[in-house]
Parts: C-alpha cells; sequence; structure tokens
C-alpha cells in the first residue's frame, strides 16, 4: 500500500442500504415483538451521517422519510419530520460519535432514537388527539441494542475502516 | 456538510414539513398524489410478502395438501357463521327487553364476504390494517369491517386493490355502543392501545359494572346494531370526576385477526326469527365439507 487516499463508499451502496433498512422496516414481527420493532433506517442513517464525510444529506433524508410515510400510510411529512431530525443530531454530533467507544455510542443512538419517538407522539397527538404511552418507547431500547449489529455489519463494506481498523 | 448548512437545510425541510402535515391533515389535496404513487406501496407489499409467501409454498407440498386446504375452507365457513351467530343473539335479547321489533330497514339481509389481511405491518401508533380488496370488490370508504368476534373498525383509506382499515380502538374513533344488560346508550372511544376501549361518558349514577357486555346500538347509521364490541374490563370511581373512569376490552385480539369480514347490504327481507320459524338463518356447508358432517 503506497497511496493513502480516501475512498468514498460508493453512493450506491448507501442508497441500498437505507432501502434495504426500509424494507427490514416493514418486515412483519411476531406478534409480541410489535412495539418493540427497531427503526432500521434511522439507525443506518445514523451510521452514514455519523462519517467524517456525512454520507447523507438533509434532503436526502427528507426524501426517505417521505417514502416512509407513503408506504406506512401515515400523515405526510410526519416520518420526513422526524428522519431530518435525526439527521441533523446525527451530522451535529459526529465528532463524538466517531471518538467514542460502541457502549457511548449506543448512549447517544439511545438518545437519537427516544427524541424521534417522542416527536413523532407529539405529532401524532395533535394529529388524532390520542393519549402517549410510554410502551411506544421499546422501539428505541430496541433500535439502541440493534446499533452494534449495524454498525458492525455496515463498516465491513467500508473501505476506510480497514485502512484504519 | 457543515454543522451551519446542515442547520438552515433542515429549518427549510422542517418547515416544508409542517407544510405537508398541515395540509394533508386538513385537505385531501394530496390523495392524489397516494393514489398516483400507489404502485410504490404494492410493489413494496410484494416484496415485503415474500418470506411467508414462500413459506406458504412450501407448506402445500406437505402430503396431506388436501386436509390444509379443507382446514381452511372450514376456517372461513365458521367465520362467516360465527358474525351471523351473534345477530341472532342481539336480536334474541332485544326481544326478552320487550323492545318494539326494529323497522323494515334494519331487517336487511347482509351478505358477508372475506378478505385477507395482508402481511403488511404498520407502525405502532396507529393499529391499521391493510386488506387485499380494495375498489375491486366494491368497498366504499367508511366501509365497516367486521372480525368474527365483532366489529373491527372502518375502511379509512380506499385504493383499487387495497383497503386500510382504522380500527375502533385507534384513539380518536368513536363508536356508539350499548350495554346489552341494561341497555344502556354511550359512546366507546378508541383508547389508542391494543384491544382497548374507554367510555368516557358513564355518569357516576350509571349502571355499570366489570363483565358487561356492550353492542352496537345502531345510533348515527354508520354501523349496524347488534353487533358485539367489547366486555368492560374496569370501573373505576374517582370522587373527584364527575363521571366513572370505565375501560373495556374488544372481544377481538389485534394480534390475533388473521381474517376480516365485510357486508354488502341487499334488499330487505322479512325477519330472520319470523321467516324461518325460529330456526337460525345459517348458510348451508359447501359440499367439499359435507362429508365431515355426515354419519
Amino acid at each position: 500500500m503506497t497511496s493513502f487516499s480516501l475512498r468514498k463508499v460508493s453512493g450506491r451502496f448507501v442508497l441500498a442500504s437505507i432501502l434495504f433498512a426500509l424494507l427490514l422496516n416493514l418486515m412483519n414481527y411476531p406478534d409480541w415483538f410489535r412495539y418493540a420493532k427497531p427503526d432500521w433506517v434511522t439507525l443506518v442513517l445514523i451510521y452514514w451521517s455519523m462519517q467524517s464525510q456525512p454520507r447523507v444529506n438533509i434532503a436526502a433524508a427528507w426524501f426517505v422519510g417521505l417514502l416512509l410515510d407513503l408506504l406506512l400510510y401515515s400523515l405526510f411529512g410526519m416520518h420526513a419530520f422526524s428522519k431530518i431530525m435525526v439527521v441533523f443530531f446525527a451530522i451535529g454530533l459526529r465528532r463524538y460519535l466517531r471518538l467514542y467507544s460502541i457502549w457511548q455510542q449506543s448512549v447517544i443512538v439511545l438518545i437519537i432514537t427516544s427524541a424521534e419517538i417522542l416527536v413523532l407522539t407529539w405529532i401524532n397527538t395533535i394529529y388524532t388527539g390520542s393519549v402517549a404511552d410510554w410502551y411506544y418507547f421499546q422501539s428505541a431500547f430496541m433500535s439502541t441494542l440493534l446499533w452494534p449489529v449495524v454498525y458492525f455489519v455496515l463498516r465491513k463494506f467500508d473501505p476506510n475502516s480497514q485502512i484504519f481498523g | 456538510m457543515t454543522r451551519t448548512s446542515s442547520g438552515i437545510s433542515f429549518i427549510l425541510f422542517a418547515m416544508l414539513s409542517v407544510a405537508l402535515m398541515i395540509v394533508d391533515a386538513r385537505s385531501p389535496f394530496l390523495q392524489p398524489v397516494r393514489d398516483s404513487l400507489h404502485f410504490v406501496n404494492r410493489t413494496v407489499e410484494s416484496i415485503v410478502a415474500l418470506p411467508a409467501a414462500m413459506v406458504d409454498v412450501f407448506e402445500r407440498f406437505y402430503p396431506n395438501a388436501q386436509l390444509y386446504d379443507n382446514y381452511q375452507l372450514l376456517r372461513q365457513t365458521y367465520a362467516k357463521q360465527q358474525l351471523q351467530l351473534q345477530r341472532l343473539q342481539a336480536l334474541q335479547n332485544e326481544n326478552v327487553r320487550l323492545k318494539e321489533l326494529l323497522k323494515v330497514s334494519e331487517n336487511i339481509r347482509e351478505e358477508v364476504f372475506l378478505s385477507q389481511i395482508k402481511n403488511f405491518d404498520l407502525e405502532s401508533f396507529s393499529r391499521r390494517i391493510v386488506l387485499d380488496d380494495g375498489r375491486n370488490r366494491g368497498i366504499h370508504l367508511g366501509q365497516v369491517v367486521f372480525e368474527p368476534n365483532g366489529i373491527l373498525g372502518q375502511v379509512s383509506y380506499l385504493g383499487d386493490e387495497t383497503a386500510v382499515v382504522t380500527l375502533i380502538t385507534d384513539s380518536g374513533h368513536t363508536l356508539p355502543v350499548e350495554v346489552e344488560r341494561t341497555g344502556q346508550r354511550t359512546l366507546a372511544r378508541g383508547s389508542g392501545r391494543p384491544n382497548l376501549l374507554n367510555l368516557p361518558f358513564i355518569e357516576r349514577s350509571a349502571d355499570i359494572r366489570k363483565d358487561d357486555v356492550l353492542v352496537t346500538s345502531g345510533v348515527g347509521g354508520r354501523f349496524p346494531a347488534g353487533y358485539k364490541v367489547a366486555q368492560v374490563e374496569e370501573v373505576i370511581m374517582d370522587s373527584n370526576r364527575a363521571f366513572l373512569d370505565v375501560s373495556a376490552t374488544t372481544f377481538f385480539n389485534i394480534d390475533k385477526v388473521r381474517e376480516v369480514l365485510l357486508i354488502k347490504a341487499k334488499q330487505a327481507m322479512p325477519p330472520l326469527l319470523e321467516a324461518r320459524g325460529g330456526e337460525p338463518a345459517v348458510s348451508p356447508l359447501p359440499d367439499a365439507l359435507q362429508e365431515y358432517f355426515d354419519d
């Protein structure tokens, strides 16, 4: 190895990973697991936002959120809003995310996913008048638990990580 | 992307999102957008359903594939008959309470058809389910959807081959019900939690207790009367408030619902009991199943 150029992960891979995460989000889960569904799209977005050159921007996150709204038959703009929030936080905090160990990263991921659920619950309350329930937050815990999986799997395909270990 | 430029993007897109949400919530303006993009929904739903479909295909290659088919047929027949029996029960109860028999408009003979729930899971907030039939089966917006154990919800979004059902347990959904035992009429509101309804308008002096059965009252004309809805779970009296805190558990378990039934109203017919001389009006078994019941 002579030249030390930083290669970027192909944009198509980023897109493919986001679309795959979308499918995972929509997949059926066993009955008892239903409220603890992790939000794969959020996790994948956080991963791509935390790169030193973030591979997703706010606009991309907005479109992903809009697509999610379409597929979930939810209010248009609801998930778009939550995803741009996730990416905004992740990009802003990426210096910390990159420095921290996987455990410390998980804390930040937990905060981001909980904030996302909080926002979604707020919007839902305004829209339907529902009363928020704490068990919706199970999903945030499950997402956080699965963060290491997403992190290490995506890292396998990241040429930069092979160089720096 | 630097922090400031992402900050500006965020504010712009956030405002755009809020504008979209307001438009979608307040007007049908975005409905055509959803309709024209519906092919995306269908594609994704097919992809997501693939694993389950593969398991189904695999199961069909068992030596007793015939048994599987008959089992499915039995399930569907059973489901239809359960629903018809419920109506009968409600009519009998009304007689016992010495109420005046319903007028002709209520004695509508109903044709029931089944619909499969697509293997598709939606987010946890709205317990909506997606059906495999839409306008092609003559389903209309607002149509009531049933489950063998009672009322499930209403069709809230309609596509050519898809329908999305909002459940009675969704927060914001209100259903006119009647307490079977006492005849008291009230409203059952969805709690947002699975299988749970709230009755927010029961005054403290009301006669209601645990295990009371709630049925639809038919008030308002949207939901037909006489179908089971839920059973009272808890009656809490709080001395500070004017109303009791009553919660009821639905007879259906949303996690176990497999097929749903929809009703097409046909022309009016004489009351079920009188016409048949007291025998329940249950449709005969399909021929394929007759062999199981001959002895």
